[in-house]
């Protein structure tokens, strides 16, 4: 069993992945463009199992008229594991202008108190209460108190129109995961630094591996196309940002560039056989390494979703995502570019050694 | 390298040793139940139910004050000291709290106590002494008497808590407090002495009325009595507390409120502001009482392990005056010849150091009214039943066993030999082993995200060994006949394992270093991190001498064996 993928006009196949990682970049900057989850943004969670809430549309309009909530998300999962119906729902206006307002006033806390104070008093007044103090200090904890109070009387709120309008038994289990706004905003910025620091020290890493410039270069791009193709498609297929997509990106580094390392070492480093017969071999050795890793994520994404294990569904999404990314960056991009250098160096692509 | 027999590799001893480790970190061996798998890993909230907090704190904070801000969020939400809570931080900035507590009402309250500073208050003889605003200074350097030392009786430790009162509370105190000691004997020469107790509390409900039934009562006087974990002292009564915690009384002899128990309740003054009753009083009686008073209806739960009384009152500590304070003794005649102490010591004995400590770090919490360093001002929080943790765990372990058979497939396909698939699960399994048996050493709690990371470190390694093994098949005809060319492609293969676990690590190990405040993925970072590293250092070297007795023809290792010179 071979594959005879690379012939005198490989250079061809880098047409694929140009032109892809364009599209990868209209889907994230133009349409439908990247949009941030829970984590980042900051919202309320819900997982409900139940088959009560089996009218996705009905759920939505009751929580919007009775619960008073702006933008709800819902949507309905029936397996044999089990049925159960997942909401999103940002917090009302008030209490995300109000947390806004007090974000600020806790930055000009000590430089511009007064300016804090007209800040937190504003927010009270969203909120419906009357400043206790005049001490900032004081009244950032009364401000963040009300936030609290107003979030856990919305959410209180979601639970019992739920149970009432559904008739849902009082042990109907529930699981929820609240992110505040401000909290989310610290995450995201914690994660492109992680993110950046990532990408540098693994640069780092390969070159001190590889000494050579353009296989080493090469090595990065299959990572960062990788990392492109896993968010595209993932954003493509209705999914929003989240700190489960940071780690699977990350994860997704360790498991695409040992077919780039495995292909770079094969062809620049082994002697026997002529380069492109190393290429066309390693593909088959290339093809084992991703399909078993791909066998596996897609275990994990079916009974994630069925089960409505949420960070593992998100992780392999990305990590499947970011494997047929990997199979076009490495063998129609990375190959072809290690296959120009060893020309441009050796010459001839068909003898040995 | 020489291609022996796979025993003779300390590759393989190093990895057989590591394992046999491991798993006598997670395996114990009950002698009456046999095996308990697990029993070391401690499994995150998603997977028992529970609550997990995080904690936004406003700014960055010191090592110090993250301690200090962790004891405090212990003590709010688990005043008592009877629940299972746990308290980190990651980073500076976030504190990460978890409770078992599921039950939405009471999530919601414990949401509260987080942001909410206590209200300290401390009574004698059924009175106001002193209040947290009274409190000048809660002295904790150890030159003005702070700590604890050994006494040189047993392990026995003496521990000091200095503070310092206004000028008006030590006044009010110095008055209270005088001549409340009664000697009682002589002992060996010295004075014995019964002196008052103060009573300290947290957020005592301020103009109560508690309906508190008789059975009730008596459970509590025996919780008192026998000793609930808490520091009273055993002579403390249900009614002493009572006396002192200014809190009108309904006793309710029967399942019925008396004809002048309703009287009381409805001609209740409207300055009271809660009527206090136990969560597991009949339902009919709540309903008379909501309709006889307009003044709202609190339940609190009642828990077997700690006196209801004590959950009302908000009651921390008991402490008793001594002799010296009082007037006793050295004697003082007058109310009016006692100098008013503003500096003042609390002190007692634990047996042990740790007791002291735990003492120490109770009472300064508690006179600073749980005060934080640094405000709270933002809460993260995730809730799973424990019906569907217990899911998530049997769902992640069909996960895992899935994805093994998935991938023991696709080997299979690819080599049609089974005893290639063999060794590859081996190790792989292995490498799950000796990350669970690294959680439960350094006691990381094992949440979803932790479960992600094993896998993907276990992936890595999956890919790791079929690169060997291919290395291996592959390779032109010389080789294969040559010692050397083994030890080449051997070489060349852990070259392709060693550069991608590096490359691997670099990109997760910033997560693990910078991503601190993403406390929500450190468990990820640590498995992965963990999974790699001992993969690359220890099962996968492992693997390639195994790898390599089951694929080298017979021959070769007859060759090898040979010591005589190569002739080849």
């Amino acid at each position: 069993m071979a594959f005879k993928l690379y012939d005198k006009n490989y250079k061809r196949l880098m047409i694929i992945p140009a032109v892809l990682a364009v599209v990868f970049l209209a889907i994230l900057f133009v349409f439908p463009r990247v949009s941030l989850g829970l984590d980042f943004m900051g919202g309320t969670r819900i997982i409900v199992n139940t088959d009560l809430l089996n009218d996705e549309k009905a759920v939505s309009d009751v929580l919007v008229s009775q619960a008073g909530l702006s933008e709800v998300k819902v949507a309905m999962v029936t397996s044999p594991l089990g049925s159960s119906t997942r909401i999103e729902y940002a917090e009302p206006k008030n209490v995300a202008d109000a947390r806004v307002l007090l974000d600020k006033a806790i930055v000009t806390k000590d430089s511009a108190p007064s300016l804090s104070v007209e800040n937190l008093t504003a927010a009270l007044v969203l909120l419906g209460k009357a400043p206790a103090s005049e001490d900032v200090s004081e009244l950032i904890m009364q401000t963040a108190q009300a936030v609290n109070e107003e979030s856990q009387r919305v959410s209180t709120k979601v639970r019992d129109t739920l149970t009432t309008n559904f008739n849902l038994p009082a042990n109907t289990p529930f699981t929820t995961e609240e992110v505040a706004p401000n909290v989310g905003k610290d995450f995201l910025g914690n994660a492109f630094m992680v993110a950046v620091a990532s990408i540098v020290l693994l640069t780092i890493v390969i070159f001190i591996f590889f000494r050579e410039v353009i296989p080493s270069l090469a090595i990065v791009e299959a990572a960062l196309f990788d990392m492109l193709a896993a968010v595209a498609l993932s954003t493509l297929f209705g999914f929003s940002f989240t700190l489960s997509m940071v780690a699977a990106l990350l994860m997704l580094v360790g498991f695409s560039v040992d077919t780039d390392i495995l292909l770079t070492t094969r062809l620049l480093k082994r002697k026997d056989k002529s380069v492109l017969e190393r290429a066309n071999d390693t593909l088959l050795t290339g093809l084992t390494v991703t399909s078993t890793v791909m066998g596996a994520t897609i275990v994990m994404l079916v009974v994630s979703y069925l089960a409505q294990i949420n960070i593992i569904f998100e992780i392999s999404a990305v990590v499947l995502f970011g494997q047929i990314g990997d199979l076009i960056a490495t063998w129609l991009t990375n190959a072809p570019i290690l296959l120009w250098y060893w020309e441009k160096k050796h010459g001839n692509l068909h003898t040995d050694g | 390298m020489s291609a022996k027999k796979w025993y003779s590799s300390w590759k393989v001893w190093v990895w057989a040793l590591i394992m046999i480790i491991s798993l006598a970190s997670i395996i114990k061996i009950d002698t009456s139940n046999g095996f308990e798998m697990g029993h070391n890993l401690k499994l995150g909230s998603e997977f028992s139910g529970g609550t997990l907090f995080q904690l936004q704190l406003a700014q960055p904070a010191s090592q110090q004050e993250l301690s200090e801000i962790r004891l405090i969020v212990e003590k709010r939400l688990n005043p008592t000291g009877i629940k299972d809570v746990s308290v980190s931080n990651t980073g500076n900035t976030l504190i990460i709290a978890q409770v078992a507590e599921t039950d939405p009402v009471e999530v919601s309250k414990l949401q509260s106590l987080l942001l909410k500073q206590g209200k300290f208050e401390s009574f004698l003889n059924g009175n106001i002494v002193f209040d947290g605003s009274d409190i000048v200074q809660v002295v904790e350097n150890a030159q003005q008497g702070y700590g604890a030392h050994p006494t040189g009786v047993g392990d026995n430790y003496a521990w000091t808590l200095p503070f310092l009162l206004n000028d008006r509370a030590a006044k009010a105190f110095s008055n209270a407090s005088f001549h409340q000691c009664t000697q009682t004997g002589f002992t060996s020469g010295k004075a014995e002495w019964d002196c008052a107790y103060t009573y300290f509390f947290i957020d005592r409900p301020d103009s109560a009325l508690i309906i508190y039934p008789n059975d009730l009562m008596r459970a509590d006087d025996t919780l008192l009595d026998v000793g609930t974990g808490s520091e009273f002292p055993s002579s403390i009564t249900v009614s002493n507390i009572l006396d002192n915690a200014d809190l009108t009384l309904i006793k309710l002899s029967g399942s019925e409120l008396s004809t002048s128990d309703e009287n009381v309740i409805q001609s209740l003054s409207p300055a009271y502001k809660s009527i206090i009753v136990p969560a597991s009083l009949d339902e009919n009686v709540i309903a008379s009482i909501s309709a006889l008073s307009t003044i709202p209806v609190t339940k609190v739960s009642v828990s077997k392990t700690s006196p209801w009384i004590v959950d009302v009152s908000g009651l921390r500590d008991i402490i008793a005056l001594s002799p010296g304070i009082t007037g006793n003794d050295p004697f003082v005649n007058t109310k009016e010849e006692v100098k008013p102490l503003q500096f003042l010591v609390i002190q007692g004995t634990a047996p042990n150091a740790t007791i002291a400590k735990q003492r120490l770090d109770d009472l300064r919490v508690l006179l600073k009214s749980g005060a934080l360093p640094i405000p709270i001002i933002a809460i993260n929080k995730q809730t799973v039943s424990p019906a569907l943790g217990e899911q998530f765990l049997t769902n992640v372990w069909l996960m895992g066993i899935l994805a093994l058979v998935v991938v023991s497939l696709i080997v299979y396909v690819r080599y049609r030999q089974w005893k290639v698939v063999g060794p590859v699960l081996m190790v792989g399994l292995s490498e799950v082993v000796m990350i669970l048996g690294f959680a439960s050493l350094v006691k990381w709690n094992l949440d979803l995200a932790s479960m992600a990371g094993i896998l993907a470190a276990v992936g890595t390694g999956v890919d790791s060994e079929v690169i060997m093994t291919d290395e291996i098949l592959q390779g032109n005809a010389e080789e294969e006949h040559d010692e050397k060319g083994w030890a080449a492609k051997a070489k060349r293969a852990f070259f392709i394992v060693a550069a991608s676990a590096s490359v691997g690590l670099a990109a997760i190990i910033p997560l693990l270093v910078l991503g601190s405040g993403i406390g929500k993925l450190s468990g990820f970072a640590l498995t992965t991190i963990a999974g790699i590293l001992m993969g690359v250092l220890i099962s996968r070297p492992a693997f390639q001498e195994i790898i390599k007795v089951v694929l080298v023809p017979k021959k070769h290792h007859e060759h090898s064996n040979d010591s005589a010179p190569k002739t080849q």
